[in-house]
């Protein structure tokens, strides 16, 4: 009976893993004019593993399968958060892949990765973690490798793949010495076995598993792979990769420290704000010389994770942390999937994603250009656009933790921003362009720009929903009392 | 109901132009800045001009999980702005009718600014306070980038846009810190001043007063944050040029003393003296470098740095003086020098656009004998020029004598100070005057186009205003004083 329940609490995860099932093989029998529909039996599975999601959402937290998977507000939103995501990158793809070798087995392989998201954000044993952040690492290599023919798309894959297997050696060093430690894996009774080990040790045996998350959640130093993966990758791939897995990374990042190092609040939030000061400049600063439209935003979205990191190095202490990361993860899935498919979007019309060759974009493409515009000057927090509120928490956040020097860090990391993002509207709209655009825009393309565009537009006007939501997931099972 | 339509027709009629061809667009824009006007004017007479406090209040939730809602009102010190900007967009739209290229997203960005600064003017809700900031801003930088005159458009259009962010970045840190300096948090200015959060001059409020500096003084220009005034002055089209000097300016100011003030009253009153010899300074050197350049509407742009140091002046006068009465005229000096510049200035851009079109250059080697030939243009452009340079019974003499005479009382070394900037700026536009207008027209000029009807409807509104407040300051004086002293907002003058 009890396993019948924990099985029901998994109906999300089961939905979406018999989708995968069935659309793998399906995609390679289809004959290619019917392949197309296998995106849309995917977008099917996505919206009744919402539905049974938000059906989840009412009932109360619990942990499930022996403490090792929880099913709180955390889990369901991002549940909830991967399954949008992965709809509206979805939307994109078929335009892009039609007629392409293993174009029918593209919504599985979304799908694997939204399945991995879903379950890495509920994970609360080290080994679950490990297992979830190899299935969106699998994912991601074949998704970021299939146009087998480009170089770039190869250097991109390996790359991914090199770094993931780096990383991961090392996060799994590092839970093996948790294990030793403690010998447990799950996070509630890592937290209570850990006070009584060596605190040097369980420190860095943090620090390695950092490692592993950091590499999802592109922090710096760990974030050498994304702009050759981001440019290499398909356009709504990467900015599917910008979005889903650093949200999960994020969210397991969140629930391993809370969960698992409650006695440990002296020490990491402040290791954890320094590399976000850190991340965020580095990516700004990196970023401000790029010609790649996509490479730009590749290390525009580092910088992203560096504003997104506040949010957890602050959760100690300020009440404002994890609704303030939530928020902006929220607010981050519109403006930065609108960024990049607006970018798809224009390197289709042009057959370049350099910034000379969208030149003029704005009076020639102005549907495109303009949701990217929208939503480039929302990554550069301009209200009324969404990124302003969310930044507007996350320096509340970093502000009530009594921490003004990054609040300071991140201002000016938000000054310095606006010049790259302003160097694309340049291009957009002040530069006369020389490119010929070629044809239209696919219209789920357009849907897709259109509800990611009105998203940043609308989570920033009537934000108050949005920050109840926020408020009512920061929500963790076991998660310590704060102060 | 009145205050909240005349933020947000603009920005209805802008986004009727995005769904309208082309062709209407004209009509739609102008027609929308004209309703506009119209509904400000039916505020202006509905408003209690002689008690000056807060009016008009609107107040809806908007993010109750952070404290911060949707709540306007207009007292003597914003109601004049917003009138201010009304009539300004109206002028800038009318002059742009023959001119405007991609006409729909031209006059959309124009409308648009024009909410950004009437809410910017209207609310008492910090959050709204900021959105509304960086609203009026962002337009501005594609009216430069893409409108703009020459090469350099682009750079200027960057230039503006980077520096601006920079200050509001600093100004929302401030911001944030008065929130949650109060319990509970809100962003409602009126209970932030009655909390009364910091009192003193320590670290803490001279940091917050540092982040309203960085964005007011940025804005305003003031020495030595002011690069970016001139070459996006110069290279804005004439319209948005009129809006840049005669509104977006005014942002600065206005935020000195709606926010500033009252907010950290003890670290302005610690820091007043270094901030009056920045803003003389900066008035010295608007004055000396706009008498050194070869562009005339470069010149123009540099008085304004010239004139909105009076401004902080008047501000720092408002903070510092002991004595209530010198407060007052301070302030009263700063804010009818605002509206003052922004009726001048606007008029002066104005006029150096209309002779640009007619002379296709704005160099004023080139340029003479200029009231032979526009005999009109020629005395509309001599009162401009009068009015700018102080004389009595126009605009600004009203509010530079009322700046002089608080400074004297707080600061009398810098208000000698004061006089010889304003002596500078007399020697220079007597200058300009001689270059432009005197002499006999070159061959070239002899059959320069006389004023066209939209040229004078745009310009009629401004010299009549000059004129009138330079004869009758009192009602605004009035309303501006009102709004010092009123309880709701907590009064910026403590007796």
């Amino acid at each position: 009976m009890q396993e019948l329940q924990w099985t029901l609490a998994l109906a999300p995860e089961l939905i979406v893993a018999g989708a995968i099932l069935l659309l793998l093989p399906l995609g390679e029998i289809l004959p290619p004019r019917w392949r197309a529909t296998t995106t849309w039996l995917a977008l099917l599975a996505l919206a009744l593993s919402t539905w049974a999601s938000v059906a989840l959402s009412l009932q109360p937290a619990r942990p499930v399968f022996d403490d090792t998977y929880a099913v709180d507000p955390l889990a369901v939103a991002l549940k909830l958060f991967a399954l949008v995501a992965t709809a509206l990158a979805l939307l994109a793809t078929p335009s892009l892949f039609r007629d392409q070798p293993h174009a029918g087995a593209v919504p599985a392989l979304f799908l694997l990765i939204c399945l991995g998201i879903m379950g890495l954000a509920a994970s609360q044993d080290l080994a679950l973690i490990a297992l979830f952040i190899q299935l969106i690492t699998v994912g991601s290599y074949v998704l970021v490798g299939l146009a087998k023919g480009s170089r770039l798309a190869m250097e991109g894959a390996l790359k991914l793949f090199l770094f993931s297997a780096a990383s991961s050696a090392v996060m799994i060093y590092g839970m093996t010495l948790l294990f030793g430690l403690t010998g447990t894996l799950r996070l509630p009774e890592l937290a209570q076995h850990l006070p009584g080990a060596p605190a040097i040790i369980a420190l860095a045996a943090l620090a390695l598993v950092l490692a592993g998350y950091g590499y999802k959640i592109t922090l710096v130093p760990f974030h050498f792979w994304v702009p050759d993966t981001y440019q290499g990758a398909p356009t709504p791939v990467a900015g599917y990769l910008a979005v889903g897995p650093k949200a999960a990374g994020l969210a397991v990042l969140l629930r391993t420290v809370l969960v698992a190092f409650p006695h440990g609040r002296d020490g990491w939030p402040v290791a954890l704000a320094v590399i976000a000061a850190l991340t965020m400049t580095l990516g700004n600063l990196l970023a401000l010389r790029q010609v790649s439209l996509k490479r730009l935003l590749a290390y525009s979205s580092i910088s992203q994770a560096g504003y997104l990191l506040v949010g957890i190095a602050a959760a100690p202490r300020s009440n404002l942390g994890i609704p303030a990361l939530l928020l902006y993860l929220i607010i981050y899935l519109f403006m930065n999937l609108g960024a990049f498919l607006g970018v798809d979007a224009l390197e289709r019309r042009v057959g370049s994603d350099a910034l000379r060759a969208v030149a003029g974009a704005g009076w020639r493409a102005p549907y495109a250009a303009g949701v990217l515009a929208l939503c480039l000057l929302s990554l550069a927090g301009f209200p009324p656009l969404s990124g302003f509120v969310g930044k507007v928490l996350l320096f509340g956040a970093a502000l009530g933790a009594g921490w003004l020097w990054l609040a300071a860090i991140m201002a000016a990391n938000v000054a310095i921003s606006l010049f790259y993002y302003a160097r694309i509207l340049e291009a957009l709209y002040l530069k006369p362009g020389t490119t010929p655009f070629v044809g239209t825009d696919p219209p789920a393309l357009r849907l897709a720009l259109l509800v990611l565009g009105l998203g940043a537009l609308v989570t920033g006007i009537f934000p108050q929903p949005f920050i109840l939501f926020a408020q009512h997931a920061a929500t963790l099972l076991g998660m310590m009392p704060m102060p | 109901m009145v205050l909240t339509l005349v933020i947000f027709v603009p920005l209805a009629g802008a986004l009727l132009l995005l769904c309208l061809p082309a062709k209407a667009a004209r009509w739609v824009g102008v027609g929308t800045s004209l309703l506009t006007l119209a509904l400000a004017v039916v505020l202006a007479a509905q408003f209690n001009w002689h008690s000056g406090g807060a009016q008009f209040r609107v107040s809806v939730p908007w993010i109750p999980a952070i404290g911060a809602n949707f709540t306007l009102a207009v007292d003597g010190l914003a109601l004049p702005l917003v009138l201010l900007t009304t009539l300004l967009t109206c002028v800038a739209l009318l002059y742009s009718w023959p001119h405007a290229e991609r006409p729909r997203a031209y006059f959309a960005l124009f409308l648009l600014m024009e909410t950004g600064l009437n809410g910017y003017f209207s609310t008492v809700d910090l959050l709204l306070f900021y959105l509304f900031f960086e609203v009026a801003l962002v337009p501005m930088y594609f009216i430069i980038g893409v409108w703009g005159h020459a090469e350099r458009r682009q750079e200027a259009a960057m230039k503006f846009f980077l520096y601006t962010r920079v200050g509001s970045l600093a100004m929302l840190l401030a911001i944030l810190a008065l929130y949650l300096a109060v319990q509970p948090h809100t962003f409602y200015l009126p209970a932030i001043i009655a909390a009364h959060p910091f009192p003193g001059a320590g670290l803490v409020p001279s940091l917050v007063l540092l982040g309203f500096f960085l964005g007011f003084a940025i804005k305003l220009p003031i020495v030595p944050l002011h690069s970016w005034l001139p070459d996006a002055h110069t290279e804005a089209p004439t319209a948005g040029s009129i809006m840049l000097a005669g509104a977006l300016l005014k942002m600065g100011g206005y935020g000195f003393l709606r926010l500033a003030l009252p907010t950290v009253p003890g670290a302005f009153h610690y820091w007043a003296l270094p901030l009056a010899v920045l803003a003389v300074v900066s008035a010295i050197y608007g004055a000396a470098v706009a008498m050194a350049q070869s562009d005339l509407k470069r010149l123009v742009a540099f008085t304004s740095v010239n004139h909105m140091g009076y401004v902080l002046l008047g501000v720092t006068v408002a903070a510092y003086a002991a004595n209530p009465a010198d407060r007052t005229a301070g302030a009263v000096g700063a804010m009818y020098q605002m509206v003052a510049h922004g009726l001048v200035t606007g008029g002066l851009f104005l006029a150096v656009g209309i002779l640009a079109d007619r002379t296709g250059t704005r160099e004023i080697a080139r340029l003479g004998g200029i009231w032979a030939a526009l005999p009109l243009y020629g005395g509309i452009f001599t009162l401009l020029v009068f009015a700018s340079l102080g004389l009595p019974a126009l605009a600004q003499f009203a509010a530079e004598v009322q700046i002089v005479l608080g400074a004297v009382g707080a600061f009398p070394g810098i208000a000698a100070a004061m006089l010889v900037a304003i002596f500078v700026t007399t020697a220079m536009f007597l200058w300009v005057l001689q270059r432009v207008l005197y002499g006999a027209p070159p061959p070239a000029f002899a059959h320069l186009p006389r004023l066209r009807a939209y040229e004078i409807a745009a310009m009629v509104p401004l010299v009549v205003l000059i004129v009138l407040l330079g004869i009758i300051p009192g009602p605004l004086t009035t309303a501006i004083g009102g709004a010092l002293h009123a309880p709701l907002l907590g009064p910026l003058i403590v007796h």
